[in-house]
C-alpha cells in the first residue's frame, strides 16, 4: 500500500517539517514560514494544511481521509508548545488562519485573526492580560472578520 | 493580468496569535528590504502601533514610516534590520515582510519576494550583482520582460516646473513612479467615460477599492487622499505601471459636487492636475510630460552622469548582451526608425519594407504611373523616376546601420493598395497623370481582387513585372556602393517575399543577380550581399530544402505564416478568435496565435523548415520578422529552434533583447 499522504506540516521552535521549495504544496506563505522557522527567525508556531487537501475538497466536497485527525494532532502539538488550549476558559490559545496560494495574489486571500475567542475565553483573556480594551478589540475584530470571510456579512453592517 | 493559469489549491496556515493591539508597545507593520518604488538599498516600510494585521494594508489609518521606529523602539528596530540582512542573504532577493510587535517583542509573520516597479527591479538587481549577492544570470532571468517598456515611460518636465516657478499644490507618497498629467475625475466610471472620449484622465479618489480597477486602468495617473505605499491604489498602480501618488491628506474630494479642495484651492471635474510618482509631488495645473531619462540620455539631451536610471539600464543591458545568443534586429522602414532602434540596441534590420517608399509626395505619382502603364516602355519611364528616391532611402538606412546587416524586402503588397478609392482622388490622379478618370477606374477594377492577401502580391509581382524587381535591386546595390565609397561598411540582404515554390525564388534570384553584375560593372566596385527569402507560405516551409539550395537565408514572416497555416484571416479573426483563446471552456489556443506563435502548429512548420534548410545549407542564417519577434514567449520558442535572430519594432528592441537573454539562460539550464 502506498504511504499515507501527509496533509499537515508543522513549524515552530526552530524546527519545521516544510521547506522553502514546497511552495506548490504549502503555498508561498506556508513554505516561507517553515523556512524562516528553520533559519531561526522568531516565527509564531503553527501548521500548514496543504494545497492538496484544498484540491481534494474542490473535487470531492469532503476532506481527505485522515486529514481531520492530522489537524487535531497538530493542534494538540501547538497547544502543548504554547501551553494553552483552543477555546479553554482559563488559558485559551488564539490562532490566526490565513490562506496562501502557490502564486502570491495580494489582497485576494482570506484571513481570520483571533480565532479561539468566545464569551468564555474572552473573560480568560481579560484576566490573563489585565487589558480589557485589548481583549474586547480582539474579540470585535474576530467577529467582524469571521462574519465577513466565513459567513459573508459585509463590513458595512458592523 | 498576471497570466495565472492552472491554479493549484490554496494552503491554509494556522498559527498561534501574536498581538499588535496590546497597547502602545505593540504594533504591526509591513516592510520591504529595499525601496519597492526606486529599488534603492534602503530599508523601507510602514507600521502602526496598537494595531493588528489588516490595518496597515487596508489604508484605514495612514501608517508611520519605518525610520521612526528607530526612535520609538530601538531594540525592535535593530532586530528588524538584522532580520532584513539575514533574509536578503538567505533568499538572494528583495523581500516583502510582515511583522508584529507584541509588548516590545518582534515576530515575523511572512516573507516573500517583493513586488516592485520595473525601476526597482532594474536597480535592485544591478546593485545585488555589484554587492556580490547574485550573479548576472540570476539578475537577468528575474527582471520581467513584459514590463520592461515602462522604463521608457514619460516623466514630468522638471525644467518647465522650475522655469515657471510652479509650486506643489500638495505632497503625498511616491507610490508608483512616472509623470502624469490629465483632467481630474472622481469616480472610476467617470474616468472611464472621459478616457473613452479621448481625454487624458487623472483619477482622484479618497481611497480606491477593487471595483475601481477599470477606471484605474484607463487613467494616466492615480491620486488618493488616504492610504500608504502598500494601499490598494499603490499596489495596483505599480502593477499597471501607472504613476500614483497616495495618501494626499490635504486633498478633500467631494464626489457629489464633483470638486476637490486642496490647501484652499478649489478644483472641479475636468480641471488639470499633474503628479510626479517619483517624488509624490502633486500640482494643480497642466505640466508637460517628457521622455524618460533613458531616452533623454540616448538622444543626447541629458548627461548620463545625471541619471541613475540610465546608468543601471546601461549596466543591465551589458549583462543582457553577455548572456544572449540570438541577435535582435528591428523592423524599420525609414532612417529615423533605424536610428532609434540602433540606439536601443538593435543589431541589424530584419525587415525593411519598401512599400512605404512609394507613398507620399511625388513618389505616389510615379508609382501610380508605373501601375497604370500599359507597355514595358511606359513602366520603365515610371520606374526610372522611382529609382533615385529608393536609392536615397537605402543610403539613409545603410548609414544609420554602420555595417550591421539590413534585410530589405522587395515590393510585397498588391498594387491596388497604391490606387485611390474615391472619385475626387481619382479625378486628381487623372489630372496629375494626364489621363482620364475612366481609364483609371478601369485599371482599378481590373486589379480588384476577392482575396487580396492571397492574390497578386509578393514575388508574383516580380515574376509578372521583373522590371520592378530590377529597379529595386539596382537601388539597393547602388546605395550600398555609394555608402561603401564613403567609408561605411554595408551588408544588404535582399529578401524575396511570398515564395511558395523554389522556381519562383530562382527566377527572382537570376534577375537580381543579372542586375547586380551589371551595377558592379558600371560602378567598378563590388559589395557583399545575400539573397534569401521570406518563409510565409506553408508550402515554402514544407519544401524548405528545395528553396535552400539557392536561398542564402530564411526570414520567417510569422504573420502571414500564421494566417495561412491556421486559416485565420488576420482582418476577420476578431469575431471568433477571442472565443478560441479567452473562453475558459474552450481555450483551443492557449494564446492569440497572432501575438504568441502557435507552437504546436505554426511552430512545428518553422522547426521543420529550419531543419530542412540547414540540412541543405549548414549554418544557414534564419530569423523571424513577424509581430512575434517582440513577444517574450515567442522569442523563447525562436531560441529553442535555433534561429539566429528575431526582428521587432524599434520600441520593443530592449524587451526582445532581455527576452532573448532569458531564453538563452533557460535553455542552458534545461540542458
Amino acid at each position: 500500500m502506498a504511504e499515507k499522504k501527509k496533509y499537515v506540516y508543522f513549524f515552530g521552535d526552530g524546527k519545521a517539517e516544510g521547506r522553502a521549495d514546497m511552495k506548490d504544496l504549502l503555498g508561498g506563505k506556508g513554505a516561507n514560514l517553515a523556512d524562516m522557522t528553520s533559519i531561526g527567525l522568531p516565527v509564531p508556531p503553527g501548521f500548514t494544511i496543504t494545497t492538496e487537501a484544498c484540491a481534494y475538497w474542490d473535487q470531492h466536497k469532503a476532506y481527505p481521509e485522515g486529514m481531520r485527525e492530522e489537524v487535531i494532532e497538530n493542534l494538540h502539538k501547538l497547544e502543548k508548545m504554547m501551553g494553552a488550549k483552543l477555546g479553554d476558559k482559563d488559558n485559551p490559545l488564539l490562532v490566526s488562519v490565513r490562506s496562501g496560494a502557490a502564486q502570491s495574489m495580494p489582497g485576494m486571500m482570506d484571513t481570520v485573526l483571533n480565532l479561539g475567542l468566545n464569551p468564555d475565553s474572552l473573560q480568560a483573556l481579560i484576566k490573563k492580560t489585565g487589558n480589557e480594551r485589548f481583549a474586547w478589540d480582539s474579540y470585535r475584530r474576530f467577529i467582524q472578520m469571521f462574519g465577513d470571510v466565513v459567513m459573508g456579512v459585509p463590513h458595512s453592517s458592523f | 493580468m498576471n497570466d495565472i493559469r492552472g491554479l493549484l489549491g490554496t494552503a491554509v496556515n494556522v498559527q498561534s496569535m501574536v498581538f499588535g493591539n496590546m497597547g502602545e508597545t505593540s504594533g504591526t507593520g509591513v516592510a520591504f528590504t529595499r525601496d519597492p518604488s526606486s529599488g534603492e538599498n534602503k530599508f523601507f516600510g510602514e507600521y502602526l502601533m496598537n494595531a493588528q494585521g489588516e490595518d496597515v494594508v487596508a489604508g484605514i489609518r495612514t501608517p508611520q514610516k519605518i525610520d521612526t521606529l528607530q526612535k520609538a523602539n530601538p531594540g525592535v528596530y535593530d532586530q528588524l534590520c538584522h532580520i532584513r540582512e539575514i533574509l536578503e542573504k538567505h533568499y538572494h532577493d528583495m523581500q516583502d515582510i510582515e511583522f508584529t510587535i507584541q509588548e516590545g517583542k518582534l515576530y515575523m509573520l511572512q516573507t516573500r519576494n517583493g513586488k516592485r516597479t520595473i525601476f526597482a527591479w532594474l536597480r535592485s538587481q544591478v546593485e545585488m550583482v555589484e554587492e556580490g549577492l547574485i550573479d548576472k544570470k540570476t539578475a537577468v532571468s528575474r527582471v520581467p520582460a513584459a514590463e520592461f517598456n515602462k522604463l521608457f515611460a514619460p516623466i514630468l518636465d522638471n525644467n518647465y516646473i522650475r522655469d515657471l516657478g510652479l509650486k506643489e499644490a500638495t505632497h503625498g507618497l511616491n507610490a508608483s513612479p512616472g509623470g502624469a498629467c490629465g483632467q481630474i475625475y472622481f469616480t472610476a466610471a467617470e474616468a472611464e467615460e472621459a478616457a473613452a472620449m479621448g481625454k487624458d484622465v487623472l483619477l482622484v479618489r479618497t481611497e480606491t477599492s477593487p471595483e475601481d480597477i477599470g477606471g484605474m486602468a484607463v487613467s494616466k495617473g492615480i491620486v488618493t487622499c488616504r492610504g500608504g505605499m502598500t494601499s490598494h491604489a499603490a499596489v495596483v498602480a505599480r502593477g499597471m505601471g501607472s504613476p500614483c501618488v497616495s495618501g494626499c491628506g490635504q486633498i478633500h474630494v467631494d464626489e457629489i459636487k464633483k470638486t476637490l479642495e486642496v490647501n484652499g484651492q478649489l478644483l472641479s471635474e475636468g480641471d488639470y492636475m499633474s503628479i510626479d510618482g517619483f517624488t509624490g509631488a502633486v500640482y494643480a495645473q497642466k505640466i508637460p510630460v517628457k521622455p524618460s531619462e533613458i531616452m533623454q540620455v540616448l538622444e543626447g539631451t541629458m548627461n548620463e552622469k545625471e541619471s541613475t536610471l540610465y546608468q543601471n539600464y546601461s549596466k543591465f543591458m551589458g549583462y543582457v548582451s553577455e548572456l544572449k545568443t540570438m541577435s535582435v534586429r528591428t523592423n524599420a522602414d525609414t532612417p529615423s526608425d533605424a536610428h532609434h532602434a540602433v540606439q536601443l540596441g538593435a543589431e541589424g534590420v530584419g525587415l525593411c519594407r519598401t512599400e512605404h517608399m512609394f507613398i507620399g509626395g511625388k513618389r505616389i505619382i510615379s508609382m501610380r504611373k508605373m501601375i497604370l502603364a500599359d507597355t514595358y516602355g511606359e513602366r520603365q519611364i515610371a520606374l526610372s523616376e522611382l529609382l533615385p528616391m529608393q536609392r536615397e532611402d537605402f543610403i539613409g538606412i545603410f548609414r544609420e546601420l554602420k555595417g550591421l546587416p539590413v534585410t530589405i524586402r522587395l515590393l510585397d503588397p498588391p498594387l491596388h493598395e497604391f490606387l485611390p478609392n474615391d472619385h475626387t482622388s481619382r479625378h486628381e490622379m487623372a489630372l496629375q497623370l494626364g489621363t482620364t478618370v475612366e481609364a483609371i477606374s478601369k485599371k482599378i477594377n481590373a486589379l480588384q481582387e476577392f482575396n487580396p492577401m492571397l492574390g497578386f502580391r509578393g514575388c508574383r509581382l516580380a515574376i509578372v513585372y521583373p522590371e520592378i524587381l530590377e529597379m529595386q535591386v539596382r537601388a539597393i546595390i547602388e546605395a550600398a556602393i555609394t555608402v561603401k565609397r564613403q567609408g561605411v561598411d554595408v551588408h544588404p540582404e535582399i529578401m524575396i517575399p511570398l515564395v511558395g515554390i523554389y522556381k519562383e525564388f530562382n527566377f527572382c534570384k537570376e534577375h537580381a543577380e543579372a542586375v547586380i553584375a551589371k551595377v558592379f560593372d558600371e560602378q567598378g566596385l563590388k559589395v557583399e550581399y545575400k539573397i534569401g527569402t521570406m518563409v510565409e507560405v506553408p508550402r515554402a516551409a514544407i519544401t524548405a530544402d528545395e528553396i535552400a539550395k539557392s536561398a542564402e537565408f530564411f526570414s520567417f514572416g510569422t504573420n502571414d505564416l500564421t494566417q495561412m497555416t491556421c486559416g485565420f484571416s488576420r482582418d476577420d479573426a476578431a469575431s471568433f478568435l477571442s472565443h478560441y483563446v479567452n473562453d475558459p471552456d474552450k481555450q483551443f489556443y492557449p494564446y492569440d496565435p497572432f501575438q504568441t506563435i502557435d507552437f504546436d502548429g505554426v511552430g512545428k512548420l518553422i522547426k521543420m523548415a529550419v531543419g530542412l534548410g540547414r540540412g541543405v545549407r549548414p549554418g544557414m542564417k534564419m530569423g523571424i520578422c513577424g509581430e512575434h519577434g517582440g513577444d517574450p514567449k515567442s522569442i523563447a520558442f525562436c531560441q529553442s529552434v535555433g534561429l539566429d535572430y528575431v526582428s521587432c519594432s524599434p520600441f520593443r528592441v530592449p524587451i526582445a533583447r532581455l527576452a532573448a537573454a532569458q531564453a538563452a539562460i533557460a535553455q542552458n539550464a534545461s540542458k
